[in-house]
């Protein structure tokens, strides 16, 4: 047996072991579009706002015409609050304010999912789903400059009125290391969307100038959302892991510091 | 990278993403690794074992290495030679779910601005196409910042065509290179709100970044966009993303004969 095939065979069996499914599941129907679960923002000096494209459109090479979209709100436990239609007339991008759209019952959302009409525009996608991977914008205090992140999960899929969980858990319990050092003066803010099905438990290993530091897990149900916090001070590094049995536990990270803020994927 | 104004920063953690992947724990030499066209050169500037934490400021090295705006950080496993005629192939910090990656980003003395970063030497024929949804429009400046990277260490300079998709018209071309980071100004282009441009190479692929300077310096913003596949899930998004491509460019070319 030459060195590359026991390469293969260990990985199959690695991953056969660790990650027995895929992160993400297939949506059930063929019509099905998919979307991430963005966290919004409207605590006290935040804002947050969303990029919306015609997204048939561009894959169609025709954004001329009308597009209409679904926006369905959470709320922090997972709940389903319900939908927004948004609308885009003959032109590419639309910037929604999502602050401006909770209202009602909308006030407790915590997370939102863009799901697009892909049947009025006739597109073929030859097997493959719609997916709405894109731009949250968020605005900090004052500033006018929104700190951009891209959708990172294919988290939830929606077919006629119904909304699926596609994220995948296992059945050991895994550590993702955030691949960013932490560095002080700052707070920082790492969230976390559910995918799946399961409530789910996640255990924050923090270690700080090369002590461990004891966090608090967080529990969040099913397409809830949950925030470990850790603040750092001047002169101190750190890195931070998580730990459950999500496939692919990467939270949103939020790095406030005295003038300024960032926001990027863990 | 660098970028006017702006200096660059790498964060380096001797840590895999997760605990089950990539059990490396060998001693690694991180080199600077960056081109002189005919070939590539490369500088040791660390040896790191397992759990150690490096951080490269663009401040910080010899301005050679930034020539062309760009560095890579590889971590080899035996120190590499001076002048290398492509880039290493060998796979030590990696993983796939997810990807081992390092913070990389700019900063200035107000804020800082990160992204995930990992490089695999992008295709020398190949093409780039983007919409870029990242223009703001209020006490700030719009730059769109391209990475490129490839094997082979030549430096090419290309025509980027910028387009705006409402309109489908030819705004104007910018030159951009291979194996350097090019930064070009959005903001003499004056996009509306609710345009959204397209930048295609017909030669070049590359990474493209939306990175925005607030006016008073103290916020900076800075995401990639995605490559036309990520518009779909599953099924053929190779086949989707060419038909994608097709699309566009067949509309650029009809416009074009108007």
């Amino acid at each position: 047996m030459n060195r590359n095939t026991l390469v293969s065979i260990r990985r199959k069996i690695k991953f056969g072991i660790n990650i027995p499914l895929k992160v993400f599941k297939k949506p059930s129907y063929s019509n099905s579009v998919t979307s991430d679960l963005f966290p919004i923002r409207n605590d006290t000096f935040w804002e947050t706002e969303f990029e919306f494209l015609n997204i048939p459109g561009l894959i169609s090479g025709e954004t001329s015409k009308d597009h209409i979209a679904k926006i369905a709100f959470f709320n922090k436990k997972g709940l389903l609050l319900g939908f927004k239609n948004i609308e885009i007339s003959g032109v590419s991008r639309k910037t929604l304010n999502i602050n401006e759209l909770l209202t009602g019952d909308f006030i407790t959302a915590s997370t939102f999912a863009v799901f697009h009409d892909n049947e009025a525009q006739g597109i073929d996608l030859d097997g493959s789903f719609l997916a709405e991977r894109g731009y949250a914008g968020y605005k900090f205090r004052d500033s006018p400059v929104k700190g951009y992140v891209h959708g990172n999960l294919d988290a939830v899929s929606y077919s006629s009125g119904g909304v699926e969980k596609l994220g995948n858990y296992g059945p050991l319990k895994k550590t993702y290391s955030v691949q960013h050092l932490l560095t002080g003066p700052s707070d920082y803010e790492f969230i976390f969307t559910n995918p799946t099905s399961k409530k789910i438990t996640i255990q924050p290993i923090l270690e700080l100038n090369s002590q461990a530091k004891k966090i608090l897990k967080i529990k969040i149900d099913s397409l809830g959302i949950g925030t470990v916090k850790v603040k750092i001070k001047d002169g101190e590094i750190g890195n931070i892991k998580f730990k459950s049995f999500l496939y692919l536990g990467r939270p949103v990270v939020f790095r406030v510091t005295s003038d300024s803020f960032d926001v990027f994927h863990g | 990278m660098k970028t006017p104004d702006l200096e660059g920063f790498l964060d380096l953690i001797y840590e895999a993403p997760n605990n089950w992947e990539n059990r490396i724990r060998k001693t690694i030499y991180m080199h600077v690794i960056w081109s002189e066209n005919s070939h590539w050169r490369t500088r040791q500037i660390a040896v790191m074992n397992k759990g150690d934490i490096f951080r490269i400021n663009s401040k910080d090295l010899d301005p050679i290495i930034l020539q062309n705006n760009l560095a890579l950080a590889y971590p080899a496993l035996s120190p590499l030679a001076e002048k290398i005629s492509t880039l290493p192939s060998e796979k030590t910090w990696y993983s796939e779910v997810p990807a081992w990656r390092n913070t990389s980003g700019f900063y200035n003395s107000f804020a800082q601005v990160s992204y995930q970063s990992d490089v695999e030497p992008l295709p020398s024929k190949a093409s780039l196409m983007t919409f870029h949804p990242f223009i703001q429009f209020s006490e700030i400046e719009n730059r769109l910042v391209v990475l490129n990277a490839t094997n082979s260490p030549e430096i090419i300079e290309s025509n980027i065509q910028i387009y705006n998709s409402n309109k489908m018209k030819l705004i104007a071309e910018e030159k951009v290179k291979t194996n350097s980071l090019t930064t070009i100004y959005l903001d003499k282009y004056e996009f509306l709100p609710t345009d959204l441009p397209i930048f295609y190479c017909p030669n070049m692929a590359g990474i493209p970044f939306g990175l925005g300077i607030s006016n008073d310096s103290k916020m900076l913003s800075m995401e990639h966009t995605h490559p036309p596949a990520s518009l779909v899930l599953h099924g053929d998004r190779r086949a989707i993303q060419g038909k994608i491509k097709k699309n566009w460019i067949n509309r650029m070319k009809s416009n074009a004969h108007e």
